[in-house]
């Protein structure tokens, strides 16, 4: 047996398999490592926003809007959602963001099949959450009719991170479908192969569903 | 091990915490409350890389929900510093704690299974 460490999955061609629909391995690293530089660079600049919130820096920087950026930044919205997060807004962006880089970090390159429940609360965490504060920018400006540019820069970043996410989460959602169907609905097993665990089923439709490159 | 290792990293963090925010009008119950979940933390974080407690990361999460309650039922919204600090620090420890320790590995039972499997000539 394969001895269970660090090394040896990497060469195997097992963990590079390409599942359907798609043309790719979605949980290849160098997907993974540029969802996790894209979520680092909104982390940095929501953390940026986040010192200007807490007081330890005067001016926020913002080459269009001028001093609109400051007035988002201290509004009245913004100022309700740090009374729910206990924390301003802009630091639990950061909080979040720093969220995705550990969950799309961990796992190996075929954690759609192996992992599903690390590829599901990293969809959690990227589409629900990156879909409100989506809403939540696009609210500012449309409610304060103010407009805060690294707001809007960090929105889009959201929007990348999605749709860079996404296809990772879809396969595993295939996968657990497939599972789900051929075991007649059996919850058990469906449960196994959620939480990692192997099964015969879950081995076949693996195999089913993907093909080596 | 990354994970293990950052879980160690944000309980150092916590140990240093009274010594930045200011923890003057808190008086010692908390800085105390710091360092021993800082402790917790750590020993948690250690436990897990020998084999037979592997799993102890996941005691991490009680911890972590103990410093999000700190703040979360303090009376005024948002928090003094130290609360806040405590939001951060409690979420990015629950998100690490579910890592597994050989996150860039397979499962061992995956590996294990597939490995027989595939022995059978059975692909």
């Amino acid at each position: 047996m394969r001895p269970h460490t660090q090394t040896g999955h990497e060469i195997d061609p097992d963990y590079h398999v390409i599942p359907v629909p798609w043309s790719y391995n979605p949980s290849r690293w160098g997907e993974r490592v540029a969802i996790a530089i894209v979520a680092g660079v909104a982390a940095v600049i929501s953390g940026y926003m986040g010192l200007f919130q807490l007081g330890m820096i005067e001016t926020v920087w913002d080459p269009f809007f001028g001093d609109q950026s400051m007035s988002v930044l201290t509004s009245e919205v913004s100022h309700a959602l740090s009374r729910w997060f206990r924390i301003p807004d802009a630091v639990m962006g950061m909080t979040a963001y720093i969220a995705d880089i550990i969950l799309v970090l961990a796992g190996s390159t075929r954690r759609w099949q192996y992992r599903p429940w690390l590829v599901a609360m990293f969809g959690l965490v990227v589409i629900p959450l990156g879909l409100v504060s989506f809403t939540l920018v696009a609210m500012q400006g449309v409610v304060l009719g103010m407009w805060c540019f690294l707001c809007l820069v960090t929105a889009v970043l959201s929007l990348a991170l999605i749709v860079l996410a996404w296809d990772e989460v879809w396969s595993s959602w295939l996968y657990m479908r497939r599972v789900w169907m051929e075991t007649g609905g059996d919850l058990r097993i469906v449960r196994d192969t959620f939480m990692g665990r192997p099964s015969d089923v879950a081995y076949e439709v693996g195999n089913k569903m993907s093909r080596r490159p | 091990m990354w994970a293990r290792v950052m879980e160690f990293a944000l309980a150092c963090w916590l140990a240093l915490s009274p010594f930045i925010f200011r923890y003057e009008d808190e008086g010692y119950g908390l800085m105390a409350n710091d360092l021993v979940c800082a402790l917790l933390i750590m020993t948690m974080a250690f436990l897990s890389f020998w084999r037979p407690l592997e799993k102890a990361h996941f005691m991490i999460i009680p911890v972590a929900l103990w410093l999000m309650g700190l703040a979360f039922f303090h009376e005024s919204a948002p928090p003094p510093p130290p609360y806040q600090n405590y939001v951060f620090v409690s979420i990015i420890l629950i998100v690490l704690a579910i890592i597994p320790n050989y996150a860039s590995a397979p499962p061992r039972s995956w590996a294990e299974y597939s490995e027989n499997r595939k022995q059978k000539g059975d692909y």
